[in-house]
């Protein structure tokens, strides 16, 4: 079920491009390893779903055809915030993030396309850390505090089109820039402050890359929908001090998604993704060691009680996957169930969809178990 | 509305704390900072003993010293503005008689150094001749010239010091010719070594020459403020003149060849660095410690502990003259810590000057000196000297820079 809605509203339209202008993404340090934490570029909608909806979801970047759901086009904003535990090696510690991880557009071509553009986040490299140690000069040790910061993420801007072929058949294709910057400070404060000045420095690192994808939207009866597509991933560039240090490839990915219609108002949703993320290799170090990962989903999507004239969608899913770089030579492996709603309003000009997750991360021995939840909202407001 | 009211809920909790504690230093990125250490022999371009600080009349401490035949200190006050008419029963009137003519000065107690009873000497320092030549000044400290004084025991030298001056003397002053003003030259002697410390303008204290112009109880003694009235063409200067410092005799605190820092005169040690632009400019520093090698010195007091300023000088580069160079300097304590030494120790001395590194890493090679003075917080009122060996000394003694530095720390790339 894709998200219908009718007339922009001022007044959120103005609330959600303002939220835009203040992004600030972050993720903990488990799942943040490497290059980042891969949000999954999935929308309000498909995220309530276990990331099932991926391929037959028009507001989520994944499949190029999936654009034509829209319809009458429209513009999304999706806004998330986190609040992350870790369990390592004997202490606790907790952190709360907000992240604007999607922003997508589209209008009509014709009757029988549609054209779009999606701002997303493809690895989201936002976290800090606090930590206490000591360190030697000479004979003398001396403690410090030091807190490591890093800001920015490599990002997906697509620009796509979908053309139904058939009247159950659609295609498409997008074109990727994968642009993003990271900004990180490290400062390390010594308690003695008056023989040892603090250390403090900067770094920003920029990318930039391109890629090519392509879906399909099939339609094989009228209680299935079947989604298949993929992406083939450029060169990727990292520049720090406007020098190039490293190139790799963007990675690619292929997915295939179905949704059954099982019973009047009730639909089952499945997913399988592979994301080759080891043609990052060579972007980092040899300690940034990227995998190829899955990322299986499986999602109920209801309908629900009516309250007033508003109808209200309930939705649910399970997802498990991997993520794309190793923690100490082990693959973390994240298992998230989501729950999720949403509703037209603004006399249905406008569709509000949110999902909980509840998510764990853990990477085979490592002495660390990570926990979250997730809110998200997605606001989609239409002409 | 439930789902609006949670979207209004998620924008207004939209605050962050990213700081994670747990999982480190398995989970944190890992920061191979590595620091190296480098000690420095030759880093000094320039290193001097300057004198001349504190400039004449800025003193906030005046000392009077009978040290033997090592430290002979007297100072000098100036009322060249006395009242010279009073009133009584209404009537003005020219003074033609005075009594209990006095001059009153405060004492810095801590100063204050007697084992016999002190004798404190007061001459007529008026001269027409250059008034501030200190030979000029020193020869008017004659007995003819003597013009008040007492002796004091040694528990009498509290704060507040009266000393009778004679009263024809004094009136003499003030109905002879002109100018009509009395400046007095202060000394001590005792028949063991002796000083006092005498709080001057500088220092927040207001010495009194007062004399009760009548015997009539009913007619207040008249007080005199100290004041300069030369030199006419600079009025800074005149100010400062108000009291100033006379050093007669110093045999102990010479620095020769080395870094000499107080005593009377006093001493400045002036250090400019060339430090390696590879170090200062594209490193970062996190310690910096100018290792000076003490020698021990026996001169005056060797045992009294002083306070030394280690502080940035501000003058530009192109400013040349090292003794004014060594005039303009940041207010003490602001990138340095001061330091307390003994002038009979000696070794080694350690100043943490790396605030003073940053400084100038951060103002660039082109602007500010990268220099530093070490002075005593008693400057120009403490006899105490202490020395150091300055570059022209061999090996290990001289002075030396052991700075601590990391490189540029790679960490944008995981």
């Amino acid at each position: 079920m894709i998200p219908r809605t009718i007339i922009a509203h001022p007044v959120a339209m103005f609330a959600a491009l303002t939220l835009a202008a203040s992004t600030a993404n972050a993720q903990g340090t488990l799942g943040a390893q490497g290059f980042g934490y891969p949000p999954g570029q999935l929308s309000a909608y498909a995220r309530a779903l276990g990331g099932a909806a991926g391929e037959t979801d028009a507001l989520s970047p994944i499949n190029p055809a999936a654009l034509m759901l829209l319809r009458r086009g429209g513009l999304y904003l999706q806004s998330e915030q986190e609040h992350r535990s870790i369990d390592a090696a004997g202490q606790s510690s907790g952190t709360r993030t907000y992240r604007f991880p999607l922003f997508a557009a589209a209008v009509p071509l014709g009757s029988r396309g549609m054209v779009g553009v999606a701002f997303s986040t493809l690895l989201d490299r936002t976290w800090g850390t606090q930590a206490r140690d000591k360190q030697a000069f000479g004979n003398d040790s001396v403690a410090y505090l030091e807190r490591f910061r890093s800001e920015g993420a490599l990002n997906d801007v697509r620009l796509a089109g979908a053309w139904a072929i058939r009247d159950n058949i659609v295609i498409g294709a997008g074109v990727h820039l994968f642009p993003g910057e990271n900004r990180l400070t490290i400062a390390r404060v010594f308690d003695d402050s008056l023989s040892f000045a603090p250390l403090r420095d900067s770094s920003n690192v920029n990318y930039f890359g391109t890629g090519f994808s392509a879906g399909v939207l099939w339609h094989p009866g009228r209680t299935l929908t079947v989604g298949a597509s993929g992406r083939v991933g450029g060169k990727l560039r990292l520049r720090e001090r406007d020098s190039v240090r490293t190139t790799a490839d963007v990675p690619s990915r292929y997915g295939l998604g179905v949704r059954y219609d099982a019973i009047p108002g009730a639909s089952i949703l499945l997913r399988a993704d592979r994301t080759l993320w080891s043609e990052m290799a060579g972007l980092g170090s040899a300690r940034a060691t990227p995998d190829d990962a899955w990322d299986f989903g499986l999602g109920v999507d209801a309908l629900g009680p009516r309250v007033a004239t508003a109808q209200i969608a309930l939705r649910a899913g399970v997802r498990r996957r991997t993520l794309p770089f190793l923690a100490s030579a082990e693959q973390v492996r994240e298992t998230g169930f989501t729950f999720g709603a949403g509703a037209p309003f603004a006399s249905g000009r406008a569709q509000l969809e949110l999902f909980l997750e509840r998510a764990a991360r853990s990477a085979g021995s490592v002495d660390a178990k990570e926990r979250s939840w997730t809110f998200g909202l997605g606001l989609t407001v239409r002409p | 509305m439930a789902l609006l009211a949670c979207a209004a809920g998620s924008i207004v909790a939209c605050s962050e704390d990213l700081n994670g504690t747990a999982g480190c230093p398995s989970l944190c990125p890992e920061q191979n900072i590595v620091s190296r250490d480098t000690l420095l022999e030759t880093f000094v371009a320039v290193d001097t003993t300057v004198t001349g600080y504190p400039t004449l009349g800025t003193e906030a401490l005046l000392l009077v010293a009978s040290r033997g035949d090592t430290l002979d200190a007297r100072a000098v006050i100036r009322f060249d503005t006395l009242t010279q008419r009073f009133t009584r029963g209404g009537a003005d009137s020219a003074i033609y008689a005075i009594d209990s003519a006095m001059v009153t000065v405060l004492l810095d107690t801590t100063g204050t150094k007697a084992t016999a009873p002190v004798t404190v000497e007061v001459y007529d320092v008026d001269t027409a001749a250059v008034d501030t030549a200190t030979s000029v000044l020193l020869s008017l400290f004659r007995p003819d010239r003597v013009i008040g004084g007492k002796t004091y025991a040694v528990t009498e030298l509290k704060d507040t010091l009266r000393i009778p001056l004679a009263n024809d003397r004094v009136l003499g002053k003030l109905t002879g010719e002109a100018p009509r003003r009395l400046r007095l030259g202060f000394r001590v002697r005792s028949d063991a070594s002796a000083q006092i410390r005498m709080v001057a303008r500088e220092g927040g204290a207001t010495s009194q020459l007062s004399y009760d112009p009548s015997p009539d109880t009913a007619v207040k003694a008249i007080v005199n403020t100290p004041a300069s009235l030369t030199p006419t063409n600079n009025s800074t200067l005149r100010t400062d003149l108000t009291d100033f410092q006379l050093v007669a005799v110093n045999r102990g605190t010479s620095a020769g060849s080395m870094l000499g820092v107080g005593g009377l005169p006093a001493q400045r040690a002036y250090l400019r660095f060339d430090i390696p632009s590879r170090l200062i400019d594209s490193a970062t520093v996190v310690r910096a410690t100018l290792l000076l090698t003490q020698v021990p010195n026996s001169s005056v007091d060797p045992l009294d502990s002083l306070t030394i300023y280690p502080q940035v000088v501000r003058a530009a580069v192109e400013l040349t003259d090292v003794v004014r160079s060594a005039g303009i300097l940041n207010p003490p304590g602001l990138e340095i810590d001061s330091l307390r030494l003994r002038p009979a120790d000696g070794g080694v001395r350690s100043v943490e000057i790396v605030s003073a590194v940053r400084e100038w890493q951060a103002v660039g090679p082109t602007t500010l000196q990268r220099a530093i003075v070490l002075r005593s917080s008693a400057e120009g009122a403490s006899a105490p000297a202490l020395l150091f060996y300055s570059s022209e000394a061999t090996g290990d003694l001289r002075p030396r820079l052991r700075l601590t530095y990391v490189n540029k720390v790679e960490f944008g790339i995981p």
